[in-house]
């Protein structure tokens, strides 16, 4: 087997990999995200005085309270509660809402 | 991938295939699948929203006998003046409007689960694909103990303004005296929030009076560390906690509870007693021999017990806390389960739910208290993910801003 074939083999198993975990719940991130809206609305579209999470890319924020934990601010401890991967998949149907608050 | 993920895999991709061809038709008939919702609480109306949202095409109907819902949630700032009950009065309007459920003003019977149906206090009768009962709590009953005198406020609407009435009208010196059930309860941190908002009225309006708190548990059930501060620091002079006090009897009239440390008196007698699953998930046979609340499968919250009929809210027994934001997140774990058992798939293998709540401690500022939960493939429960069970390190002002978005936005989730 040529080199440039067996790297085009790694590349599409490497694509059918991260397709696989895409397509393995389509539903997964929205039912995680779905556990946002208590305090940030439905769709993270805030009606209140707590910041909107709709429309924007959370991950890097999430990721970054849960590396640097405040005792005094709730969402760092909700943070703990995630792994990464549940992080991206949560930020990722959140990014496709419509952003803004009433 | 191990052939028990490759075969996951592949059916979720054909079930990806069919939700695409077909959403939520079991079979080729027209109708749209039928859900029937006993309870207008913060459980029944997220579940027939969230389902109506993500599912399209389903009959919802929901059955409440109240016109509208009274929020327990902030119910205690009613006491001392923070809130009205009209800005806790949760319309179902938008829920039929904009989302398309049915709401019908009645109350369920009794329900037929092999021929799935329910029978309506009215003479009607509902037909369904799927039953999801979330109905609240029911009290045991105390001996003597007649709540339009001694009232529990356990259940927001004419009781919270009883008991704050009997507040106004207490005299300075007087005594309030306040009942706490075994746990597990509606609302872990609820009454001791009640003795902080209490004791804040008291501090402000009639400073010789005491509250006497009676504990059934050995310990403060929720935010030890903010209320025992609370207790024994800001209303040390007003508050009189006892652990471990049980409840016998109560002579209404004279405003005198029988209790495991004696006779107690009180010019404001609040009574809230122990707590089960509401009448209709006994009646249903949902609730084994010997239990208060009704085993489901946390992934579905369906019934262990009785195929096609889900459990939600306060009566449904996973252990995870009995509350308005619980009740709302395990609604979308069960809303989700519901539609994908239309489209023929299992649920979601790996559910999260969290709880956040605020809790007022004085006349402007708030704790809170949170969890995340996540599904334990192991055990078949809801466990805390270690670490996050915390509460703020101090009651705040910004908190107490903080509690009245969460609430909004509470609000509007479960019933807009």
């Amino acid at each position: 087997m040529t080199k440039p074939a067996m790297m085009l083999i790694t590349l599409s198993s490497a694509l059918l990999t991260t397709a696989a975990a895409h397509a393995a719940d389509p539903t997964h991130g929205r039912l995680l995200a779905s556990q946002c809206a208590q305090c940030h609305g439905t769709n993270g579209h805030s009606v209140g005085s707590i910041d909107s999470i709709g429309g924007t890319d959370l991950y890097k924020d999430l990721l970054e309270m849960k590396a640097n934990i405040k005792p005094e601010d709730i969402m760092h401890q909700q943070a703990r509660g995630y792994t990464d991967e549940e992080m991206r998949l949560i930020a990722e149907y959140l990014s496709t809402q419509p952003g803004g608050s009433d | 991938m191990n052939p028990f993920d490759r075969r996951q895999f592949l059916k979720l991709c054909m079930s990806g295939a069919a939700i695409a061809a077909a959403p939520f038709s079991v079979s080729a008939a027209t109708t749209a699948p039928r859900v029937v919702v006993i309870g207008g609480g913060f459980a029944g109306a997220t579940v027939a929203k969230y389902l109506r949202l993500w599912g399209g095409n389903i009959d919802v109907t929901m059955i409440d006998p109240a016109a509208a819902h009274i929020s327990c949630i902030g119910s205690n700032l009613v006491l001392n003046s923070r809130a009205s009950l009209s800005s806790l009065t949760l319309s179902y309007n938008t829920l039929i409007n904009t989302h398309g459920v049915k709401v019908m003003k009645d109350s369920a019977v009794s329900v037929d689960p092999l021929a799935r149906r329910v029978y309506l206090a009215s003479g009607a009768r509902l037909d369904y694909d799927r039953l999801i009962v979330a109905p609240g709590i029911d009290f045991l009953s105390i001996p003597g103990l007649d709540p339009n005198i001694m009232p529990h406020a356990w259940k927001a609407g004419s009781q919270t303004l009883l008991l704050k009435k009997q507040l106004e009208a207490m005299p300075d010196g007087g005594k309030f005296v306040l009942t706490i059930p075994p746990a597990p309860y509606r609302c872990p941190p609820g009454p001791y929030e009640r003795v902080c908002v209490v004791a804040d009225y008291i501090s402000r309006k009639k400073p010789k009076s005491k509250v006497i708190v009676l504990d059934a548990n050995a310990d403060i059930m929720a935010e030890k560390h903010t209320f025992s501060t609370a207790f024994n620091g800001i209303y040390a002079n007003i508050v009189e906690y006892h652990t471990g006090v049980t409840i016998s009897a109560a002579d209404s009239s004279r405003k005198e509870l029988t209790t495991s440390i004696g006779t107690i008196q009180g010019n404001v007698v609040n009574v809230i007693p122990t707590q089960q699953a509401g009448k209709i998930v006994f009646d249903t046979g949902l609730v084994p021999a010997g239990a208060r609340w009704a085993p489901v499968n946390p992934l579905s919250y369906e019934s262990t017990v009785v195929p096609g009929v889900h459990i939600l809210g306060d009566s449904q027994g996973t252990g995870q806390p009995k509350s308005g934001h619980m009740a709302n997140a395990q609604a979308k774990v069960c809303a989700d389960a519901i539609l994908r058992s239309f489209a023929g798939l299992a649920p979601d293998a790996a559910p999260k739910t969290n709880s956040a709540c605020y809790s007022p401690i004085t006349y402007d500022t708030a704790s809170w208290l949170t969890v995340v939960f996540a599904y334990d493939p192991a055990s078949g429960t809801m466990k805390a993910v270690p670490g996050t069970l915390t509460e703020a390190p101090m009651p705040t002002k910004d908190n107490f801003e903080q509690m009245f978005g969460w609430m909004a936005n509470m609000f509007s989730d479960s019933f807009a």
